[in-house]
């Protein structure tokens, strides 16, 4: 596990000193701070809940995550680096994990400096800082399910833009599938306990519950579910390539 | 590519079936985070499920099949099938749980609709939805129509009030006596018929409520709780008989007003100079409290903006009031929790000088109050007048407080009754001379008699005075929406729970209003009302100024314009001299100059917190990304030098 560890910091510190990873994060405060105040009315609803901004973090990740995610592993392929780095002597599912847990992180930091929302919403008046602790929790699982899809879109393929769009069409439906848009496609068809499961794995619908600010059991599964399979999944795909 | 999409296949389809198992299979753990343990069991319910006496059956009926497109509520079902589930394991072995699809035309459906529960339409092909619950303890029923899904805060306690009501033998009795048209009723005004107030229709859902006849002279043994609103024109006798129940250790919920709003007489033109003071002095000073006189409580800081018609600017109302938190004492069981009241027009309690009862106050004014005159109230036209009557004196007043402890009757000499009474039945011995004679032809007479109080002092009285009747009203607490047929409320302050609450209490039921008082409706940003009174206050003479003036000059306007039309219709040509015409002209210019005026003091009045959220919208939008651009900034600077110096 110490390789992990290596890894991890190596990458870290990647995204600390490249200029993608700032400006990545400038657009996503930005927007963020934009939805919650003008599309989500923040200051006009008047009620000391931070609402508004959770309300569009899912959709904001749909677009930002696979923009992160898609150079993860399509960038080492296409360049050859990946080989490189697979004769070093450290195991495939340690790279994986080491990437993972920096890309993780990395968003942990972006999201805690949105706290300025956090701050403004206490100077306000007297929201319920435990929901909003949940809802941050939230939003980390939720960023993890994303990053870990689209490292696995990124290990399947060597162009960046194809591991891009599929990331985005898949953590968008997954963010969807608990709305008409993507139930309707089913319910004409499928029984009750096929669209129960489509609405089970809706991101939205656990993200929603987590950010009331009750931590269920069954909703960290879900998104443990998702990180580990991705991962694991990124680690067989790119063990494959390494064998090839 | 080919061996890639099947790994990410089999990845889906193993999240698929890990997750059907996993959210099927498990259930109820969970960390609440929440403020006040909002989705966690409360002790209430635990103690309630705890302590059942009785064999309760639960019956969910929910239309599995009708709900396919319609998610949300697919998932809220689930959530209260579970925590039926919990309430089922915490009973135990007390309660059975059992659940139903009332498929179309099956005999589960007519059962459902027989019960009483809602059916919905959805979709197109107009589908019933059924989602309800039907609960039965030996011949008892209980019914919850519809789960809503938008009020799952409330979930538990209408849940664990439908358990209670079911276990419990009798509710306890409340007797009412109301001068007010609470149970509903003709109204003159919009010459309708009212149907009841929320309040009443919480109160027969919790306990027995007994009417009490105009001209009572006992309240029955059984009841346990006596609720008082608006007295007034109580007779001798029914005065005598509330003060002998509470001796005997009868607990009271009373509601007095100085200016009852909902006080209106049969004829709407007499209205005006009636009297709408609740008048039940003599019992509450035995009681140790008294009602101020001729006051009505104004408080600057908890009061409310109210609309006063199209088109013109919400005014301020210095005694319609909105408490919080810092006006009610919370470590009263009664108050625990609750977290907005409103009142309007709320008289002063005080106690009486050496009163031998303890005076507890439950709800405050801050301390930007002052009593202002009852007849400041009776011809109203605008809000923004009492103004003029205001003062803060810088003391904080008592709207609602609990009386406790030992007290003597009002009536130590006993009352002279008045009654008539027929003739034969009061001279007995006479009877025979009356044998042939029809009963009701017997004269009538009139005798008086003295009727000495059985009781004459109690170690511990137990009331509970609250000094407004329009706290009760739904105006001032409850949004009333009819869905399918039915009357749905939906609470957006306490007041409703406030009543239930010390009801309750002084019923000696303390489990439910554990949960009642854990819901939260609003968090409003505290920092916004602030800045908005702040500005009120120092607008409030400048405007007040403007509109007099902005009045003189329309009516000097008015009678010039009077003169002109006048001279207009004799014939007699345009009578004003050329300075009045002047003077018309300025006068005018005068009206639109002053309507400026206001309209900037107006804007002025909102600026501070339009500047506010610009300025927020500006630091949370700009700050942070600004802040990381600079320090991008410095770390490529120093990253550039390290580069050259080791060039």
């Amino acid at each position: 596990m110490n390789g992990v560890g290596i890894v991890f910091k190596r990458e870290l510190l990647s995204y600390v000193s490249t200029s993608l990873a700032y400006l990545f994060t400038v657009i996503f405060l930005v927007l963020s701070g934009i939805f919650t105040f003008y599309l989500g009315h923040f200051f006009e609803r008047g009620q000391a809940d931070l609402e508004a901004f959770f309300n569009y973090i899912p959709w904001l990740f749909v677009v930002l995550v696979p923009a992160l995610t898609m150079r993860l592993w399509a960038e080492e392929r296409s360049t050859g680096t990946i080989e490189l780095l697979l004769t070093l002597p450290v195991q495939p599912f340690v790279w994986v994990l080491g990437k993972f847990m920096a890309a993780w992180v990395y968003l942990a930091g972006a999201l805690a400096l949105t706290t300025p929302f956090w701050f403004t919403v206490n100077y306000l008046g007297d929201p319920d800082n435990g929901a909003i602790l949940a809802g941050y929790i939230g939003s980390w699982f939720m960023a993890g399910g994303f990053l870990a899809l689209g490292s696995m879109f990124s290990a399947a393929t060597k162009n960046q833009v194809i591991a891009f769009i599929l990331t985005l069409v898949v953590c968008f439906l997954l963010v969807a599938s608990g709305f008409p848009m993507v139930q309707d496609f089913f319910s004409a068809w499928a029984p009750n306990e096929v669209l129960d499961l489509v609405a089970d794995l809706s991101f939205f619908r656990h993200f929603e519950a987590i950010s009331r600010g009750v931590i269920d059991l069954r909703d960290v599964l879900y998104f443990g579910s998702i990180i580990v399979l991705g991962v694991w999944a990124t680690a067989h795909l790119v063990k494959r390539t390494a064998s090839n | 590519m080919k061996r890639a999409g099947f790994v990410v296949i089999v990845v889906i389809a193993a999240l698929a079936l890990f997750n059907l198992a996993v959210q099927r299979g498990m259930s109820g753990v969970r960390w609440d985070l929440t403020e006040n343990s909002l989705y966690t069991l409360s002790d209430g319910a635990r103690s309630i499920l705890g302590g059942l006496s009785k064999d309760i059956e639960l019956t969910v009926y929910y239309s599995e099949g009708a709900s396919k497109d319609l998610p949300a509520l697919r998932a809220y079902a689930r959530r209260v099938q579970e925590l039926l589930e919990e309430f089922e394991q915490l009973s135990g072995g007390k309660i059975t749980l059992k659940k139903v699809d009332p498929v179309p035309f099956s005999e589960e459906e007519d059962e459902a609709t027989a019960a009483g529960l809602q059916a919905i339409p959805v979709g197109v092909a107009g589908d019933n939805v059924f989602f309800g619950l039907v609960g039965k303890a030996g011949d008892k029923e209980e019914i919850i129509a519809f789960f809503q899904p938008n009020k799952e805060q409330f979930l538990e306690y209408e849940l664990s009030k439908l358990i209670y009501n079911l276990d419990r033998a009798q509710p306890p009795v409340v007797g009412v006596i109301s001068s007010l048209q609470i149970n509903g009723g003709f109204d003159m005004y919009q010459q309708s018929q009212q149907p009841a107030w929320i309040v009443m229709q919480q109160i027969e859902d919790l306990f027995d409520v007994r009417w009490l006849p105009e001209d009572f002279d006992a309240v029955d043994e059984d009841v346990d709780v006596l609720m008082i609103v608006h007295p007034k024109d109580l007779s001798q006798q029914a005065q005598l008989a509330i003060d002998q129940f509470v001796l005997k250790g009868g607990r009271a919920l009373v509601f007095v007003d100085p200016n009852a709003e909902q006080d209106q007489p049969g004829m709407p033109m007499m209205a005006a100079n009636m009297p709408r003071r609740s008048q039940l002095d003599p019992l509450l000073k035995a009681w140790g409290v008294s009602l101020k006189e001729n006051a009505v409580l104004a408080d600057f800081k908890n009061s409310m903006v109210v609309g006063v018609g199209q088109a013109r600017t919400p005014v301020r109302h210095l005694a319609l009031l909105g408490l919080a938190e810092d006006s009610m004492t919370q470590s009263d069981i009664m108050l625990a929790g609750l977290e907005s009241i409103n009142v309007s027009t709320p008289g002063i309690l005080e106690k009486v000088e050496g009163a031998t009862t303890s005076f507890k106050p439950l709800l405050t004014s801050s301390d930007e109050s002052a009593p202002i005159e009852e007849s400041a109230f009776a011809n109203m036209q605008n809000p923004e007048s009492l103004f003029e009557k205001f003062k803060a004196t810088g003391e904080q007043y008592a709207m609602a407080a609990r009386i406790e402890g030992p007290a003597r009757t009002a009536f130590p000499d006993g009352i002279e009754v008045t009654e008539e009474v027929k003739e034969e039945a009061a001279q007995d011995d006479l009877a025979n001379d009356a044998e042939g004679e029809d009963a009701a032809t017997a004269e009538p007479k009139t005798v008086t008699r003295h009727v000495a109080p059985g009781v004459a002092q109690s170690d511990n009285i137990n009331v509970v005075v609250i000094a407004d009747t329009d706290i009760l009203t739904d105006r001032l607490w409850v949004q009333v929406q009819e869905f399918f047929g039915q009357r749905i409320a939906s609470p957006w302050a306490n007041n409703g729970d406030l009543v239930v609450n010390a009801l309750d209490y002084l019923a000696g039921n303390a489990s439910l209003i554990n949960i009642r008082s854990r819901g939260r409706f609003t968090r409003p940003f505290e920092k916004v009302d602030e800045l908005r009174r702040i500005a009120e206050e120092k607008f409030a003479d400048q405007q007040r100024e403007l509109q007099e003036r902005l009045s003189e000059t329309e009516e000097q306007l008015a009678e010039l314009q009077q003169a002109r039309q006048g001279g207009e219709e004799t014939g007699s040509g345009v009578l004003l001299t050329p300075e009045q015409e002047k003077a018309l002209e300025d006068f005018q210019e005068e009206k639109l100059r002053i309507r400026k005026a206001l309209r900037d003091v107006q804007h002025n009045l909102d600026r501070d917190i339009d500047d506010l959220g610009r300025q927020l919208k500006l630091v949370n939008i700009l700050m942070a990304p600004l802040a990381l651009t600079v320090i991008a900034l410095i770390v490529m600077l120093w990253r550039r030098r390290g580069v050259k110096k080791s060039v």
